[in-house]
């Protein structure tokens, strides 16, 4: 009877219902969406790489190098030597290398070379490594696999010919259209960059910017030279696996008083953990709004409520005089804020979980984060829990101000 | 004689206020009877009906309504207490406008249920619509009525559905608090001859308050409230 009376009283005063409802819905999905974006987005980094002990690249920042590496987040400022990388990748005490050459892309997708080691020893998530939905590695040059990504959304497959563009971009003047590759493999979807990613051998991209002489066009799918002319001269980064996590620091140092040119050997914890320090504080900022807008929007309730309890003595005059107890006038107005918040977070999670779902393919094109689309988990629980418990709180000021008048004042007649 | 209403020093001051509004030493009133209570506006009309439907207590004194003390019950008990027995008719606005005819009387029926189980909530509810659409006959309105909302009546439908509602619980004492003012003079007449035409039927006390002495003659007593109520005295009994 009681949550009867609250509807239809609701339904009364439709407008400025629907407009609180609205007004909780917005800020609930604000403080939900800052909130999972942030749990998301913490996660999607820290699987991103995982059972690699450093990252070494030219001398930059380490939050700079770690993601430029592997989550393809700006762009390196400097190559290293591919001695270097062969001369630290012969160390005693260095169990596998795997290097990346960065600075091509196809139709927007980032070219990673690399070498075959890499989907040997390149782990992410829960130290899960890299599988093939469809065909298999690399073998030879001008062969190409692809993140899932990729394929999904360009619709490739095991077979398909495809050309790199110099430089990053989704336009790109500049193709490498007199050497096109051809799709051998697709790599299972991994939620990491990886996805996102095109793989080819660092020979092929040396193949591609190398300027032949007499460069025809006869026979673009076979390979030019032999493999042994086509060593690079530079990468972009490599990943160590250590034999022993032990001497992670000591080849670290090692790695950072390198003689012939100054190298950066990064933790990629230790610069995640520098990362989530720099975005902390302003999460916490983020969160701090959140949480002020939800306050304000509940305070635009409680007065909401508030205001028309002046228009509402007689009904509750007439409610007490039909025998209704105090309490039912409270109880009364509680339950209309908790409906009135219950549909502005029901509303507020639709809205952010359709917005997830259209939104969620430029999150990770955009900013690289690989953004779960289910919204249901604990902590929006959590949150909904949070809205709710603040409304009945506020929704107490109100209630008591009708629970009050009605006991204080006496019917009458004259109202 | 069997008394449906015995007060007995019974004093009331508003809060802030310095002299009591009601002071009346002693009134008795019997079962059946139809009481009009006459008196200015001020006089502590709206006061005296508030004391004896328990929403507010007394300072001082006692009130039985029905052999039960009301200074005796809990706030609680009150309440359900005026659910039960009282039936209380204002001068407008008796209706939630927001709900049907039917709900309000449901709701009415709701507050004056001693149970809350679901069994008891079913029997209840068939009985409601038997119930209401009887009282609604009696009072001359259309069965049709009971899905409108109330706000979408007439005010003399309004008066009469108040009246449904103030006798669903079969109410041995009816309240009413200038009921008839927003009525014309030839509808007036219909509705008190119908509320006590009603009040006859399920034998219930009728206390009616207004400034109107045109309707005295309808009733079997009158009372001045200036005579009944000493404000500032403590003397001797009006009967």
């Amino acid at each position: 009877m009681l949550a009867k009376v609250a509807w239809h009283s609701l339904v009364n005063r439709r407008l400025t219902v629907a407009l609180t409802v609205i007004l909780i819905c917005v800020s609930t999905s604000v403080l939900l969406g800052v909130e999972h974006i942030r749990n998301e987005a913490r996660n999607s980094f820290s699987k991103t790489v995982s059972g690699t002990d450093l990252i070494v690249g030219a001398r930059t920042g380490q939050i700079n190098l770690l993601l430029y590496s592997v989550f393809h987040i700006g762009n390196a400022s400097n190559n290293i030597a591919w001695e270097s990388f062969q001369e630290i990748s012969a160390r005693p005490g260095i169990d596998w290398t795997v290097p990346i050459a960065l600075g091509d892309s196809h139709r927007g997708y980032r070219v990673v070379g690399t070498s075959t080691d890499y989907f040997m020893y390149f782990r992410y998530g829960n130290r899960q490594s890299l599988l093939f939905e469809q065909g298999r590695e690399f073998t030879s040059l001008h062969q190409a696999v692809v993140g899932a990504e990729v394929a999904a959304s360009l619709g490739y497959r095991v077979g398909d010919q495809i050309v790199l563009a110099h430089g990053l971009g989704e336009i790109s003047f500049s193709n490498h259209e007199d050497q096109p590759f051809k799709i051998v493999g697709v790599l299972a979807p991994t939620g990491t960059p990886v996805d996102r990613s095109v793989h080819v051998s660092l020979e092929s991209l040396e193949a591609i910017h190398a300027n032949w002489p007499g460069g025809g066009f006869t026979h673009p799918a076979e390979p030019r030279g032999n493999e042994r002319t086509l060593t690079p001269k530079t990468i972009t980064a490599f990943l160590v696996g250590l034999e022993s996590p032990m001497a992670t620091f000591t080849v670290q140092r090692q790695i950072n008083d390198y003689r012939q040119e100054p190298l950066l050997a990064i933790l990629p914890g230790v610069a995640l953990s520098e990362l989530w320090e720099m975005t902390g504080a302003l999460e916490q900022v983020l969160t701090l709004i959140a949480m002020l807008v939800l306050l304000a929007s509940l305070l635009g309730m409680s007065i909401m409520l508030l205001s028309t309890m002046a228009q509402r003595q007689r009904e509750i005059a007439v409610m007490r005089a039909m025998g209704a107890h105090s309490s039912f006038i409270f109880l009364l107005v509680e339950i209309e804020a908790l409906f009135i918040t219950a549909a502005g977070i029901v509303l507020g999670i639709g809205c952010l979980q359709l917005s997830l779902l259209l939104r969620s393919d430029w999150l990770s094109s955009e900013y690289g984060l690989f953004i779960d689309r289910n919204l249901f988990n604990d902590t929006s629980f959590f949150i909904a829990g949070i809205v709710l418990t603040g409304a009945a709180l506020l929704a107490l000021l109100p209630a008591l101000v009708a629970y009050g008048g009605s006991l204080a004042k006496g019917l009458h007649a004259q109202s | 004689m069997i008394e449906v209403l015995s007060i007995q020093d019974l004093e009331y001051r508003w809060p802030g206020r310095e002299q009591a509004t009601i002071n009346i030493p002693r009134w008795r009133l019997a079962v059946g009877q139809r009481v009009f209570i006459f008196g200015p506006s001020g006089a502590g009309k709206s006061t005296l009906l508030n004391l004896i439907a328990g929403i507010l207590q007394p300072q001082q004194g006692e009130i039985e309504v029905l052999g039960q003390s009301l200074t005796k019950l809990g706030a609680r008990e009150r309440d359900r207490f005026r659910a039960q027995h009282i039936g209380f008719i204002f001068q407008q606005f008796n209706l939630i406008p927001y709900l049907t005819v039917a709900d309000n009387l449901a709701l009415a029926q709701h507050f004056g249920s001693p149970g809350w189980s679901n069994l008891a909530e079913n029997q209840r509810q068939s009985s409601t619509k038997l119930n209401a659409i009887e009282l609604l006959n009696r009072l001359g309105l259309e069965e049709e009525l009971l899905a409108r909302k109330a706000i979408e009546l007439s005010v003399g439908q309004q008066q009469r559905v108040a009246v449904a509602r103030a006798l669903i619980n079969s109410p041995q004492l009816i309240i009413a608090d200038e009921p008839s003012s927003a009525l014309d003079s030839d509808s007036r007449d219909d509705f008190l001859s119908l509320l006590l035409a009603c009040a006859a039927q399920f034998n219930s006390t009728v206390i009616f308050v207004s400034h109107d002495k045109s309707m005295m003659s309808h009733f079997d007593s009158h009372i001045d409230l200036m005579s009944l109520n000493r404000p500032q005295e403590t003397s001797n009994h009006v009967s």
